[in-house]
């Protein structure tokens, strides 16, 4: 009698731990699976996202200023044209954009679109249409902007 | 004896699944306070490493910004670079900002030798060099942010400070944000500012903004990581005028006589006119 008591004292015990250790273990699947569910969903829409490198384009960018900034001393140092054609390639190189090949000044015929920092010695200039023009041996070449910076690039003759 | 040892293991078994639980759980809580109040990032253990704080007062300062209906300031720029020579050099350009709401723009630098002045009347953009006495225009979309987008796409024009003149630059610079702190206190001249660090895959970005009512950006600085020297350029921001007088003429170029229209070369193709 007293054994069989003890008994059914001890599988009631026994009932009563496993209905905690199966709630909590279910719990716990659960939670740990949500919290899976969640991080995938997090990944999944950071990827869908939109990337925009405002800061990272602005510091290029600027950079752009910059070549600009060094091409003026250059051009007041009277400093080989060399430099100013590596400071281009360097700019170009860090910009998102793929302004036109900035070769060196020379005095041989270049092709229509070429752009240059700056203009070799000895260029007559002559106003069309309220448009400079620059005549330098057998080029001819108009100011433009590429991004901030003065350059100039080799044109028809003006009619 | 063999029912004891059962019970025994039970028990254990209990014990550790209540323990790894709580402590589960303690961290999951502590995880949702620091996420309370940040939208930045989504549930991943990166969070941690977000300052909601740091976003907060990010937010303020550039709404504040964005509020303002009209301002000036000066801006002192800072541009790091390597020499041939592998030495590290510091370029100087100095600036000003006029900008008006809803959309007019007027920014002026300063190098060596170098002068140029942007003009955004809501319709034209203009750059212009008073020492060359060249001047190119170009129509220009409605708004500031569709005119950065577009002078910067097509032209490859860029702007002083515009990373904080965006109307939505709260936006912008939040995005894709893996790590953000408040670093401290510092004073800007006599005005004491929140040091704020952000960090993004290829870029770190600093930002001194006010502390107090008047939350306006004295310092920014971007590091671009892509470079392995890890250059970056700074603007330090002054003189704020959050009143000025401005006439919208202030906003329009008209050519002085003796001032040559030129081109801008497209960004992408090969040649072309701005117009």
């Amino acid at each position: 009698m007293v054994i069989k008591k003890k008994g059914e004292k001890i599988m009631k015990t026994n009932f009563n731990y496993s209905f905690i250790m199966v709630a909590i273990i279910t719990t716990v699947i659960i939670v740990l699976f949500s919290d899976i569910v969640e991080a995938q969903y997090g990944r999944m829409h950071r990827a869908t996202r939109r990337r925009t490198a405002i800061v990272v384009s602005s510091a290029t960018h600027e950079k752009d200023e910059q070549a600009a900034a060094q091409q003026k001393s250059t051009e007041t140092t009277q400093t080989t044209q060399t430099t100013q054609s590596q400071d281009q390639t360097k700019s170009q190189q860090t910009t998102n954009t793929t302004p036109p090949p900035t070769t060196k000044t020379t005095g041989a015929a270049l092709a229509i679109g070429t752009v240059v920092t700056s203009l070799p010695e000895g260029c007559k200039t002559s106003s069309v249409d309220n448009q400079e023009y620059y005549h330098c041996g057998s080029n001819w070449y108009r100011s433009a902007f590429q991004g901030n910076t003065l350059v100039y690039v080799t044109t028809d003759p003006p009619k | 004896m063999r029912r004891y040892r059962f019970k025994l293991i039970h028990g254990l078994l209990f014990v550790i699944l209540l323990f790894s639980s709580c402590l589960w759980i303690s961290c999951e809580s502590k995880m949702d306070n620091e996420d309370t109040s940040s939208q930045t990032t989504s549930v991943n253990k990166e969070v941690l490493t977000v300052d909601p704080q740091a976003v907060e007062i990010l937010r303020r300062g550039l709404d504040y910004l964005r509020n303002l209906k009209q301002f000036s300031a000066q801006a002192q720029n800072t541009y790091e670079d390597i020499l041939e020579s592998g030495h590290r050099v510091d370029y100087e350009i100095a600036g000003g900002v006029t900008l008006k709401r809803p959309n007019k723009l007027r920014t002026e630098r300063y190098g060596e030798k170098m002068h140029q002045i942007f003009y955004y009347n809501g319709k034209t953009l203009t750059l212009y060099n008073p020492d060359e006495k060249v001047y190119a225009t170009s129509q220009a979309p409605a708004t500031i942010t569709e005119m950065f987008h577009f002078a910067r796409d097509t032209f490859g024009i860029s702007v002083p400070v515009s990373d904080l003149l965006y109307e939505n630059s709260f936006e912008l610079l939040n995005q894709d944000l893996n790590y953000a702190i408040v670093v401290g206190k510092e004073m800007m001249g006599e005005v004491m500012c929140n040091h704020l660090l952000f960090s993004r895959k290829d870029a770190d970005f600093q930002i001194w903004i006010a502390d107090g009512e008047l939350t306006l950006p004295y310092k920014y600085v971007v590091t671009d990581k892509t470079t392995p020297e890890l250059l970056s350029f700074s603007t330090t921001i002054y003189d704020w005028n959050t009143n000025p007088t401005i006439s919208d003429n202030f906003f329009n170029f008209l050519p002085p006589k003796g001032t040559s229209k030129i081109i801008f070369l497209k960004a992408n193709a090969e040649n072309g006119d701005g117009n």
